[in-house]
């Protein structure tokens, strides 16, 4: 597959931070390869652009990171394999190194359905005088659908400091055009639900037994404000977004207290991961959320 | 008693607008802040109960 090359068209995205911890200097170099459509008789059905690889380098004064992820598609053009691998070196020899890998795999069915994914998760940190540490985790998900429209999917975790190895159940319900209406996660115990209409989300609840609970407030389908309580100290969260829904302010406050806040603006480039082929069947509202990484 | 950060990336893209290369660069903070001021330097001295147990220990 040809690759495309960049062209020589430039955009500068700037963000700024103001908050009481101190930064170091950063460099960070990022590139991608992506599979185009050069108008070949090549079979693309659901994207003609497709990642095939992330690598990134970001160096500060104590720190050198590395990142790869390398994505891995069917003939049908559908991601069934990612690996991604992080590195992080400080530049002193005294700190510890840590080194961490996630595999994620996903099987379809003839008709080109997701029906199960896996997620695993390795991590390792060792240290010039003690003995490496190394910390497990994977996810197995299966998928079901009706009509053609996802309706459940079932989320089992293992690993070093899973506590319950108890399925973690996502149901979802459609309305009468078969928008996306609710997405229910978890048990009667503690659920988490999300409200949509007309494919915006419009609301977010957490019940507990007989208690809801509405933490978020959402506008024009965006949560805006988050309220995470505390025993001494109520953190808040606040963001803004353009009229294209990017983020392009964030502030935290702490006891009603701004302790920092980012801002950032945007470029018109896509960013690289939206490259990734959608999944038949899912909510399409749904899809970066669940591509992700 | 504020810091502050600035970051510029510089992304370059293909044919369909995807990123194909991003450089951020990030200036080192400015401000102050007096969590982080560094306090004065001070001798410090051992209390002399401190030497006399280690005095104890070796005998």
């Amino acid at each position: 597959m040809a690759l495309q090359g960049p062209i020589p068209l430039r955009y500068a995205m700037k963000t700024t931070f103001r908050f009481p911890y101190g930064l170091v200097t950063s460099l960070l170099v990022g590139w991608l390869s992506a599979g185009c459509n050069q108008g070949t008789n090549e079979a693309l059905p659901q994207q003609t652009c497709r990642i095939q690889q992330y690598t990134a380098t970001t160096k500060s004064r104590s720190t050198n990171w590395t990142r790869q992820t390398v994505y891995t598609y069917d003939q049908a053009g559908n991601l069934i394999k990612s690996v991604s691998t992080t590195n992080e070196q400080p530049v002193t020899r005294t700190l510890p190194t840590e080194t961490t890998t996630t595999t994620a795999t996903y099987t379809y069915n003839a008709e080109g359905y997701l029906m199960a994914s896996t997620s695993g998760w390795r991590s390792t940190v060792s240290s010039p005088n003690s003995q490496s540490k190394t910390t497990l985790f994977s996810s197995a998900t299966s998928y079901s659908y009706t009509s053609g429209r996802l309706t459940q999917q079932s989320e089992t975790d293992t690993g070093t400091y899973v506590l319950s190895n108890n399925p973690v159940l996502t149901t979802y319900e459609y309305d009468s055009n078969g928008d996306l209406a609710k997405r229910t996660v978890g048990s009667p115990s503690y659920q988490q639900i999300w409200v949509y209409s007309k494919n915006q989300l419009i609301d977010y609840m957490e019940r507990s037994g007989n208690s809801e609970n509405h933490p978020f407030t959402v506008q024009d389908g965006v949560i805006t404000k988050m309220v995470f309580p505390g025993s001494q100290q109520e953190l808040v969260v606040t963001a803004q977004f353009d009229s294209r829904r990017r983020l392009i302010r964030r502030e935290e406050y702490v006891n009603n207290q701004m302790t920092q806040y980012y801002t950032q603006t945007w470029t018109e480039a896509k960013p690289a991961l939206a490259s990734l082929p959608l999944f038949k069947g899912f909510p399409a509202i749904l899809m970066p959320s669940i591509v992700s990484g | 008693m504020q810091l502050s950060s600035e970051s510029t990336t510089t992304v370059q893209t293909n044919s369909q607008g995807y990123v194909t290369s991003a450089v951020t660069s990030t200036k080192p903070a400015t401000g102050t802040d007096q969590d982080y001021t560094q306090p004065p330097k001070r001798t410090l001295k051992a209390p002399s109960s401190h030497v006399g147990a280690f005095y104890e220990n070796r005998k």
